[in-house]
């Protein structure tokens, strides 16, 4: 996971002695040198984020979504119940103020 | 104070509340089944069709979904700009609930872009990240929609901070032609495979791919958006429920 590995030299043979110097002039060959980084890896890294970005936004808004809709739908049965008590007293009410 | 009261209860309900439906929403969820098949397809065409890119090797295909996430960032911040500007003229609430969801689709899409980025960078460039123009100026619009999506979260929702968000929707629009040109104008290591009309594309497969990863996720950016205003707009729909209720006397929780 370090990048910066790429641009270090390989470590100097048995015996000499290599500086700066050396390292910036002269590329050599080394036994088993691969990739640092796996590029199949950075890539599955890459799609599993987005993916989780995607669905963890939508995971929740959903969530979100079906809590708001119950709430609303409780409190408007609330609501409907109150309305239909109170309307005899409001009827009630007007009647009076008809009256007088 | 009953007839107060009484007038409340006969009174129609706020324009700005849309009507509760009865049954699912069926254009939306159309769309989001689209969507889903489209990203899949996307998804099968960049594994199986799409050729390995021959100096990068396979980590060239996080471009695939990349580039398209940049660009549905500026899907994003475009409808915030459009919804903060209604705002700004009309002051509904419908305005301002697209314009609060645009702006958390550029955030999600944004943060796509910042993680899928350095890990290519990783590779092609051997460090995840550098002070390049154009990246700093995305990171700087991804902040921006942070921002705004922080201050509609945790500064309360009265009128004056719904229009000092709208005024980060606008101004935070500004940056959106910086990103596009910075690469253009100075410089920098991002490469400019779009900005030179696709001719780093070299295989007709890559065309195809790039042009379903687009397509895909004008959709997914669209669902996205759709579903985040209803969200907001029965958020809506919830504070004038609760007040009702207080006004009758029903219990707040």
């Amino acid at each position: 996971m370090r990048p910066y590995i790429l641009l270090q030299a390989p470590p100097a043979p048995t015996g000499t002695s290599q500086s700066a110097d050396d390292r910036s002039q002269s590329f050599r060959a080394v036994e088993g040198g691969g990739e640092v980084q796996s590029g199949d890896r950075l890539l599955v890294i890459a799609y599993m984020a987005i993916w989780l970005c995607v669905v963890v936004f939508v995971v929740m808004s959903s969530r979100k979504q079906s809590r708001i809709d119950a709430r609303i739908g409780a409190l408007e049965g609330a609501l409907a119940k109150t309305r239909l008590a109170s309307a005899p007293s409001r009827e009630k009410q007007a009647a009076e103020k008809g009256a007088e | 104070m009953q007839e107060r009261l009484a007038e409340a209860l006969d009174a129609k309900p706020v324009a700005t509340a849309p009507a509760r439906k009865a049954g699912p929403d069926v254009p939306f969820e159309v769309l989001a089944a689209v969507t889903a098949i489209a990203l899949i397809v996307t998804l099968w065409v960049i594994a199986f069709r799409a050729p390995v890119e021959a100096s990068m090797g396979i980590v060239q295909k996080i471009f695939y979904f990349h580039v398209p996430a940049a660009y549905s960032m500026y899907v994003g911040a475009a409808v915030c700009f459009i919804g903060s500007a209604g705002y700004l003229a009309q002051g509904t609430r419908k305005w301002d609930a697209i314009a609060k969801a645009g702006a958390e689709v550029s955030v999600v899409m944004g943060m796509m872009v910042l993680i899928s980025g350095p890990l290519w960078a990783m590779k092609a460039w051997g460090v995840a990240w550098t002070w390049d123009p154009r990246l700093t100026t995305s990171m700087l619009s991804v902040l921006i929609y942070v921002a705004y999506v922080l201050l509609r979260s945790f500064a309360g929702d009265g009128d004056a901070e719904r229009k000092f968000a709208a005024a980060l929707g606008v101004l935070g629009a500004a940056n959106l032609p910086i990103i596009h040109f910075s690469v253009q104008k100075w410089g920098g290591n991002h490469p400019k495979v779009i900005t030179n009309g696709g001719g780093g594309l070299q295989h007709p497969d890559m065309k195809l791919a790039l042009g379903l990863g687009f397509l895909s996720f004008t959709l997914l950016a669209i669902t996205l958006v759709w579903q985040r205003t209803k969200l907001e707009l029965a958020s809506q729909r919830l504070a004038e429920a609760e007040q009702e209720a207080l006004e009758e006397g029903i219990g707040g929780d």
